[in-house]
């Protein structure tokens, strides 16, 4: 039985797709069995890079796209049998900048879908002032806007504003932050945090793992159709994640060979686990190891190695892991399975 | 840049338009087909309306030609040829657009002016090429190898005919960049052309101000001229010289003009920006 | 029951009024496509007054004349939802319809209510020039209650027709004006452009099956007394009969279409 707690529930999500055509015709698989659960009140953030399956699981959530098999329930009801009620209860926003009328401006596309919903009218017009207020479309005057005028950060409030207006339960959201300007996307992410703080539900996919990590309550990491990582973003990056990562500052002298420490650093550290940025007179260096071996003896090696390629070291330091390093790490994993 | 390096990028122009044309054809084999039957679909719908409401005999003598069918097919792929000419030139200016490719092309090295000359070339060619390729087995099956000939030439006065037309095509093509519309804005320039160059009716018909019009217009003569090659008497042939002026003269004005119109556009999109 | 038919009309009417802003915001547009049909109309309407001895122009203007308003009757809706149902899935708009439980048909066929005013304008230019070229009125019409009618049965036709090139476009991912290889057809040997008793006789047939030739019957009736094929109520219960099947086509070819956007997304039936 589903409890009452959990407002989404996904159980083993298969999705092929046809591509080509005639002889050439193959199959993808875009899920793999996608389970994951997100309770009432929570935020709950899929995290993967693109082609990873997060659009098609969030199509299957919100009862658009029949899935092959396995099973889906929001609020209790199943999205392929019970969609209409489903859909009464869920608010949708599939991208940041498709799925208005190009010609009407912001308010008359609110009117418009309002009334495709069947929100009574003498409602609606009150409604719609709210949530364009809310928004903050008032606030920069693009309320009377036509659509195809409007700015992605518009486009994304437009986005948001819509699904208010239906005072769904359920939120679910495809990218909402893709492209935006950091205004916009921090009033996206602070509305839905207060959105949630209402006890209401939020379903939202991103590939930008900053986000995930201050947004959500729970991540779970998608990566070729399958999950293959969940928990809050604290626990996933302290308990999982057997990563160090420790930055560096140094300082560039006349005989410093940048090339010569890269070769350098590249026998030292894993592929990949390297990042080097030029500042100005300054190097910033940035290495992930691995938690079992000891730290110290890494920073010595770096001391060494610019030393010898003229750098002064400025700073070391070692830092808590992002959620970018557990998701390098859990890509590349699952890439070699 | 030295005049060689011109020729060297305006060739090469030429080769990368015509590569590309070939390609379309072969990689959309429908449109190519679609093409090829067009002039015929002219023909048929005009002969099927017309003689439902009237008769050929008639249609011949508002016409003065011998042979009604031969000069219908003949008219059609005059007729297309022009539209071909436009249509492309037009289209391709918004497919770059379209393509998001368009501030590249217009801002590149060889200057905007040169590209659509080059490609208005080719894509004359093309479009003469496949019209008369369409109607030429009828020609040869209604009227035998003299009336095959005769086509010969008036493909060649259409080549000259269609000088002109690239200049207006041109200037049309770049004006609906300027103007910020979805659609291609100038879509009424085909059929005005239709209408008033009197392909499949009598000038005489239309109102006074479209006849004035038709005046202006490089394919009224073309459609005369090919009444004449199509009549083949030889005391007047001497107007055929006179078409052939006019095309001189049309050509030299309207791709003059149309040249200094370009000119005045690539500045004002260099300066204001191409909508996109 | 009721419940739903008023929903249903509730969102047809906020459909065709966002269609009319869109119209409206587009005007330039508009006034451009009636040009350029109204150019078309001419050149085919000149060519067979070519053929015509001008003593019969009195008659023969106006029943031309109407043929080609229903020619651009047939033809606007092909456009209007034909060309548009690619933006319809492309811009997203299909997948906020079907969360909102609105039906896609509705908003692609409101879209021809307004998109018939480029039609009326083209008409008007097309008589104006007309009546100057050829000094007789082509709007005197016999019945013009019955001219009205057949107008509206054939773009009701011409709205179900271009439905189902639109939605067999989704399923075959072709852009859907390419599947209109029937229209130019219809219009000239399927008693349109031609009526019915002047058709050679194996074409006949063609003619009686073909959906347009009933209400274009009518509309000759209408405008000269011209005897139907079918005769008066003949006619009128063909019309009826026709469109009633190709509203049926309609709804078995949408049928098809939308399973597959069901299983396959809008990225599975859209054509980028
Ligand atoms: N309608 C479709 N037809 C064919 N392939 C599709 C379709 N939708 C998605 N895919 C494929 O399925 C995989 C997952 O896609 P998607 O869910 O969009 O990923 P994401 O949203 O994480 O970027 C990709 O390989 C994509 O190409
Ligand atoms: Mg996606």
């Amino acid at each position: 039985m589903i409890k009452a707690e959990e407002a989404i529930v996904a159980r083993d999500l298969r999705k092929r797709f046809p591509v080509g055509m005639g002889l050439r015709r193959k199959q993808v698989e875009a899920l793999k069995g996608v389970t994951f659960t997100v309770r009432r009140g929570e935020i709950y953030a899929l995290l993967g890079p693109n082609g990873a399956g997060k659009t098609t699981t969030v199509r299957i959530i919100s009862t658009l796209l029949l899935p092959d098999s396995g099973e889906a329930r929001v609020l209790g009801y199943d999205v392929v049998k019970d969609r209409w009620e489903v859909r009464k209860r869920i608010g949708v926003m599939l991208s940041v900048e498709r799925g208005f009328y190009w010609k009407l401006t912001a308010r008359e596309n609110l009117y418009y879908f309002g009334r495709i919903y069947g929100i009574p009218k003498r409602k609606l017009l009150g409604k719609i002032e709210e949530v364009l207020d809310l928004v903050g479309l008032k606030e920069i005057g693009a309320e009377d806007k036509p659509y195809e005028e409007m700015s992605l950060g518009m486009k994304a409030r437009l986005g948001l504003a819509r699904v208010l207006l239906k005072d769904p339960e359920v939120l679910i959201l495809d990218e909402p932050t893709l492209g935006l300007d950091p205004p916009s996307a921090r009033m996206i992410r602070s509305m839905l945090r207060s959105l949630a703080d209402e006890g209401r539900t939020v379903l939202v996919t991103t590939h930008n793992m900053y986000e995930a990590e201050i947004l959500s309550d729970k991540v779970g990491i998608i990566v070729s159709g399958r999950i293959v990582m969940e928990g809050t973003p604290s626990s996933l990056k302290r308990t999982v994640y057997k990563v160090v990562p420790i930055s560096f500052r140094l300082k560039i002298t006349p005989m410093a060979d940048l090339e010569g420490l890269r070769t350098s650093l590249g026998m030292l550290v894993e592929a990949g686990r390297t990042s080097i940025t030029v500042n100005g007179d300054e190097v910033r260096l940035r290495i992930v190891i691995p938690r079992v071996e000891r730290e110290e003896s890494y920073i010595e090696a770096v001391t060494r190695i610019s030393y010898e390629k003229g750098f002064k070291l400025l700073e070391a330091r070692v830092e808590e892991p992002s959620l970018e390093d557990v998701f390098i790490e859990v890509s590349s994993r699952a890439a070699a399975n | 840049m030295p005049l060689g390096e011109h020729a060297r990028i305006f060739a090469t122009i030429v080769k990368a338009e015509a590569s590309f044309r070939i390609m379309e054809l072969k990689r959309n084999p429908i449109f190519t087909i679609l093409s090829l039957v067009w002039p015929y679909l002219m023909l048929v719908s005009i002969y099927v309306l017309g003689t439902s409401y009237g008769s050929i005999e008639r249609f011949e003598a508002a016409m003065k030609v011998d042979d009604p069918i031969l000069f219908l097919a003949v008219a059609s792929a005059i007729a297309f040829t022009a539209v071909g000419v436009i249509d492309y030139t037009t289209n391709s200016i918004l497919w770059h657009r379209w393509l998001g490719t368009l501030p590249y092309v217009i801002m590149s090295t060889p200057s905007f002016t040169a590209y659509m000359i080059a490609s208005g070339i080719v894509v004359t060619g093309f479009a003469i090429a496949m019209n008369y390729i369409s109607i030429s087995p009828l020609i040869l099956v209604i009227g035998g190898f003299e009336s095959f000939y005769k086509l010969m030439i008036i493909v060649g006065i259409a080549l000259l005919g269609m000088v002109p037309l690239a200049g207006i095509a041109a200037v049309a093509g770049l004006l609906s960049i300027i103007v910020k519309e979805e659609g291609n804005v100038l879509g009424f320039l085909n059929p005005l052309l239709l209408l008033v160059s009197g392909v499949f009716y009598p000038i005489e018909i239309l109102p006074r101000i479209l006849a004035l019009m038709s005046k202006l217009v490089p394919v009224t003569y073309l459609v005369e001229t090919a009444k004449l090659v199509a009549a083949f008497q030889a005391t007047e042939v001497k107007i055929i010289y006179i078409a052939l002026y006019v095309f001189g003269l049309m050509a030299i004005v309207y791709n003059l003009g149309g040249g200094m119109v370009i000119a005045m556009l690539e500045r004002h999109a260099q300066k204001r920006g191409v909508s996109m | 029951m009721i419940n739903t038919l008023s929903r249903a009309l509730e969102q047809a009417a906020v459909m065709t009024w966002a269609h009319f802003k869109r119209a409206w915001r587009m005007k330039y547009n508009m006034v451009n496509w009636a040009i350029i049909d109204a150019l078309w109309l001419l050149i085919f309407i000149f060519a067979g007054l070519a053929f015509t001895p001008p003593e019969y122009y009195p008659r023969v203007v106006p029943i031309l004349f109407f043929s080609m308003v229903l020619w651009s009757l047939m033809s606007t809706p092909i456009w209007a939802i034909g060309n548009w149902v690619r933006f319809y899935i492309n811009i997203g708009l299909i997948d906020e319809h079907e969360l909102a439980g609105a039906s896609h048909v509705a908003f692609l066929a409101t879209r021809s209510i307004p998109s018939t005013i480029i039609s009326i304008i083209s008409a008007i230019a097309v008589g104006t020039i007309l009546y100057l070229a050829t000094g007789v009125n082509p709007l005197r019409v016999g019945n013009i209650p019955l001219l009205l009618f057949s107008m509206v049965m054939v773009l009701s036709m011409a709205t179900a027709y271009a439905l189902i090139i639109a939605f067999a476009g989704m399923k075959l991912k072709v852009p859907a004006p390419m599947l209109d290889i029937m229209n130019i057809a219809f219009f000239f040997i399927g008693g349109v452009a031609v009526d019915v008793d002047n058709i050679p006789w194996p074409l006949t047939i063609v003619a009686v099956l073909t959906p347009y030739s009933h209400p274009a019957e009518l509309m000759r009736y209408a405008v000269s007394g011209f005897p139907p094929y079918l005769g008066f109520a003949g006619e009128v219960l063909a019309s009826i009969i026709f469109l009633a099947l190709l509203a049926a086509i309609v709804a078995v070819v949408y049928r098809i279409a939308y399973t597959d956007y069901r299983s396959l997304g809008a990225r599975g039936v859209g054509l980028t």
